[in-house]
C-alpha cells in the first residue's frame, strides 16, 4: 500500500486527482492540504510514501514545500503535479530534489505509475516534461561547447596543441616530451594560452579544452 | 486746406506706390530693395515711409547681419554720389543721409528683434507640442502593455480551468463501468484538452515579462496582502461588508491594482505602514491602498503601471484614482459587481478628439495676437475717423482759404466781406487759447484755414465800427 498526501488549493482539483488515485487499490490518500504550509505539516505528521503537490498555492508554494519536505529527509518522495510545465518550474523542482514532475493534462495511468515508481525510489517525468528537460540539457551543453570552441579559436595552432595535452592532464614536462619542446617553452605557451582564454589557472583551461572538444578521442590527440 | 491735404495725400501716394512695387521684390531681395529705397529717400522725404517699411521687412526676413552692413554702406555711398550730382546744400545732405540711415538701420534692427521673438515663440510652441506627443505615446504604450498583461492573465486562468477538465476526463478514462467507446472518447477528450493547455502555456510564456508566478491564479486580495506581509511589508488589511464573487476579469483587475500599489509603496515609501481597505457591497467592490509619503521632489503621481491599470479597470466598467492626499499617497479602485452593458464596438481609448491641449492653446494664443493686432489697427483707424469727423465738423462753413484771405483788404466793411467770410469762426488757437486782439477796443474775428485735424485759428481780422482795421496771420 502506497500512502499519498495530496496538496492543491482548489478542492475540485483535489477531488479529480483523488478520483484517479482511488482507481488503484494499492494507493491510499491519507490526507489533503490546501496550501504548501499545510502540506509540509501533514507530511511531517503522516510520513507518507509520496507527497503529490501543486505548484501555485497560497501561503507556501509547491516548490518551496518540496524543498522543505526533501530537506527533512524523512523519505517522502515528492511529485509535482501542475498545469503548465514551465522550464523554470521544472528546473527548480529537480534541483529541489523532487522525484517526479507531471502535468494535470497527462495520462491518468502515468500518474499511477509515477506514484508507484517514486515510492520505490525511481524518478518519473511525464513525456512532455522529459522532452523539455532533454532539450534544456542539450541546449546547455551545446551552448557551452560553442562558446568554448569560439574562445579556443583565438589561440595559435601551437597553443592549441599545448592546451589539448593540458586538458588531458599532462604536466609541462610531459607536454614538452610529446611536442619535442623545452619545458620553458611549454610554460610560455601555457601562460600565453591562459591569458588569451581569459582563465585564471590550468584547471579552468582544461575544462575549457574539454568543452571545446579538444580532449576526446576524435581530436586526434591520443590519451597518455 | 488743400495744401495740407495735398501734402498728406502726396506722402501717402508716394509711399504706397513705392511699397507696392517693392513688396513684389521684398521677399526676393529685401535688403537690395531697402538699399534702393534708402537712396531715393535721401532725395524725397516721402520715401521715408517706404524706407521704414522695407527696412523693417528686411530685418524680419532674417538676412545675415553682414550683408545688412554692406547694404547700408552701399546706400551711403550711393546717396553721396547722387547728392554730388544733384548738388544740394552739404549740411542738408548730411542731415538727410544720417536720418535716412538711422531710419533704415534702426528699423532693420527692430525687424530683427521682432523676427527673433517670433522664432523663440515658435520654438516654444513646438517644444510644448513635442512634449505633449511624448506623453501621449507613453500613455498609449502603458495601455497596450496592460492589454498584453490582461491577455496573459486570461490565458493563465483558462489553462487552469482546462486542466481541471482534463483531470475529470482522466478519471473517466479509468472508470470501470464505462464501455470501451466511452473510454476512448474520454481519452481523446483529455488529449485534445492537453494540446489546448500546451498552446496556452506557450502564449503565457510569450506574453510574460516577469518570472513564473508562484501564487495561485485566482489569488484573493487578502492572500496577496498576507504574502506581502510575509515578505516583510508592514501592511494592515481592513475588510468591510460580506465578500461577493466577482467576474474573473474584475477580480484580476482589483488584484493587480493592489499588487501595483503595494509594489509602489515598497519602492517609494520603504518602511512606511500601508493600509489596505477592501469594501464589498451589493453593487460594487472598492479597494483603497494608502501609505504616508516620504517627501520626494517631482514624483510622477500616476506611474506607468497605474496608467495601464486604469485601462484594465475601464474595460471592466470600473475606475481608478491615484493622488496625494493629506501627506499620503492614496490609490482607489472600484469595480461593479455586474459588468455594465458594452456599447457595440467599444474602441480602444485613443487620442482625445478635437486636437491636443497644446495645439488648442496655440490656436487660442494666435487668435489673441490677431485680435490684439486688429484692436490696435482698429483703434488707429477709429482715431483717424474721429479726428477727421471733428475736422469736418470744425471746418464746414468755417474755412477761410489763403486766396480769399489775400483778397481781403484793410478798410473793407463787414457788409462787403459778408460773402467772403465763413459763417463760423475758429474757437481755438495754435497754442490753445485764441490770440489776443490787436488792440483793446477792436472786435476781432478768428478764422481757420482748414488745417487738419485741429482746424486752429490761422487768421485774425479786427474791425472797428464795422471796418476792417487789421488782418494778421496768427499761426505762430
Amino acid at each position: 500500500m502506497t500512502s499519498v498526501v495530496l496538496a492543491d488549493d482548489e478542492p475540485l482539483v483535489r477531488a479529480g486527482v483523488r478520483a484517479i488515485l482511488t482507481t488503484d487499490p494499492a494507493i491510499r490518500v491519507v490526507a489533503e492540504a490546501g496550501d504548501g504550509h499545510q502540506a509540509v505539516e501533514l507530511v511531517y505528521r503522516y510520513r507518507p510514501d509520496v507527497a503529490l503537490l501543486d505548484i501555485r498555492m497560497p501561503r507556501l508554494d509547491g516548490l518551496s514545500a518540496a524543498e522543505q519536505i526533501v530537506q527533512a529527509g524523512a523519505g517522502t518522495a515528492v511529485v509535482l503535479l501542475t498545469t503548465f510545465g514551465e522550464d523554470t518550474y521544472i528546473q527548480r523542482a529537480l534541483s529541489a530534489g523532487a522525484s517526479g514532475f507531471l502535468l494535470k493534462t497527462g495520462d491518468p495511468r502515468e500518474l499511477l505509475v509515477a506514484v508507484h515508481s517514486v515510492a520505490e525510489g525511481a524518478a518519473f517525468l511525464s513525456p512532455r516534461v522529459a522532452a523539455r528537460v532533454i532539450a534544456a540539457l542539450n541546449a546547455d551543453r551545446l551552448g557551452r561547447a560553442a562558446d568554448a570552441r569560439e574562445r579556443v579559436q583565438a589561440l595559435s595552432g601551437r597553443e592549441r596543441e599545448v592546451l589539448a595535452l593540458l586538458g588531458a592532464g599532462l604536466t609541462n614536462a610531459e607536454i614538452g616530451q610529446r611536442l619535442f619542446l623545452v619545458e620553458g617553452t611549454v610554460k610560455a605557451y601555457v601562460s600565453a594560452a591562459l591569458a588569451r582564454l581569459g582563465v585564471r589557472n590550468r584547471v579552468q583551461a582544461a575544462v575549457l579544452a574539454f568543452q571545446a572538444g579538444l580532449v576526446d578521442g576524435d581530436s586526434g590527440v591520443p590519451p597518455p | 486746406m488743400r495744401r495740407w491735404l495735398s501734402d498728406l495725400l502726396r506722402w501717402l501716394l508716394l509711399g504706397l506706390a513705392v511699397v507696392a512695387v517693392a513688396v513684389r521684390r521684398r521677399t526676393a531681395a529685401p535688403l537690395a530693395s531697402a538699399a534702393v529705397v534708402m537712396v531715393l529717400a535721401v532725395l524725397d522725404a516721402a520715401f521715408a515711409v517706404a524706407l521704414a517699411y522695407l527696412s523693417y521687412g528686411a530685418g524680419r526676413s532674417r538676412d545675415e547681419p553682414r550683408s545688412a552692413m554692406g547694404v547700408l554702406a552701399g546706400g551711403l555711398v550711393g546717396a553721396a554720389v547722387l547728392y554730388g550730382v544733384v548738388a544740394r546744400d552739404g549740411y542738408a545732405w548730411l542731415v538727410a543721409t544720417v536720418v535716412v540711415l538711422l531710419a533704415g538701420a534702426l528699423l532693420w534692427a527692430f525687424g530683427r528683434l521682432v523676427s527673433d521673438r517670433q522664432e523663440l515663440a515658435m520654438a516654444g510652441w513646438r517644444r510644448a507640442s513635442d512634449l505633449e506627443r511624448e506623453q501621449q505615446v507613453v500613455a498609449v504604450q502603458a495601455r497596450l502593455l496592460e492589454r498584453s498583461r490582461i491577455a496573459r492573465d486570461l490565458h493563465d486562468s483558462l489553462g487552469h480551468e482546462l486542466s481541471l477538465i482534463a483531470l475529470r476526463a482522466g478519471a473517466l478514462e479509468l472508470a470501470p463501468a464505462l464501455a470501451p467507446e466511452g473510454l476512448r472518447a474520454a481519452r481523446a477528450l483529455r488529449e485534445d484538452v492537453a494540446v489546448a493547455v500546451e498552446r496556452l502555456r506557450a502564449a503565457v510564456e510569450m506574453l510574460r515579462e516577469e518570472p513564473a508566478a508562484m501564487a495561485p491564479v485566482h489569488e484573493p486580495v487578502p492572500d496577496l496582502v498576507e504574502r506581502a506581509r510575509a515578505s516583510g511589508l508592514d501592511v494592515d488589511l481592513r475588510m468591510r461588508g460580506r465578500p461577493v464573487a466577482l467576474e474573473p476579469a474584475a477580480d484580476l483587475a482589483l488584484h493587480r491594482v493592489v499588487q501595483e500599489a503595494l509594489t509602489n509603496a515598497v519602492k517609494h515609501a520603504p518602511g512606511a505602514r500601508v493600509t489596505v481597505v477592501l469594501e464589498h457591497s451589493r453593487e460594487r467592490v472598492d479597494v483603497r491602498v494608502s501609505n504616508p509619503l516620504t517627501p520626494r521632489p517631482g514624483d510622477d503621481p500616476v506611474g506607468r503601471g497605474l496608467l495601464g491599470l486604469r485601462e484594465r479597470l475601464r474595460l471592466v466598467g470600473g475606475a481608478l484614482h491615484a493622488q496625494r492626499r493629506d501627506g499620503c499617497y492614496v490609490v482607489e479602485a472600484s469595480v461593479p459587481v455586474r459588468p455594465p452593458a458594452r456599447e457595440g464596438g467599444q474602441a480602444a481609448s485613443g487620442l482625445p478628439a478635437g486636437g491636443t491641449g497644446t495645439s488648442q492653446a496655440h490656436a487660442a494664443a494666435r487668435r489673441r495676437v490677431r485680435s490684439g493686432l486688429l484692436l490696435a489697427v482698429g483703434t488707429l483707424c477709429a482715431a483717424v475717423v474721429v479726428a477727421t469727423a471733428f475736422w469736418v465738423a470744425k471746418t464746414h462753413d468755417a474755412t477761410l482759404d489763403r486766396p480769399t484771405y489775400d483778397r481781403i483788404a484793410v478798410g473793407d466793411t463787414r457788409e462787403e466781406l459778408a460773402d467772403l467770410l465763413p459763417e463760423r469762426e475758429a474757437t481755438r488757437g495754435w497754442s490753445g487759447a485764441l490770440p489776443a486782439a490787436a488792440a483793446a477796443s477792436l472786435q476781432c474775428s478768428f478764422y481757420t484755414d482748414g488745417n487738419y485735424p485741429g482746424a486752429f485759428a490761422s487768421y485774425r481780422l479786427c474791425f472797428s465800427d464795422g471796418v476792417l482795421v487789421s488782418k494778421d496771420d496768427v499761426r505762430s
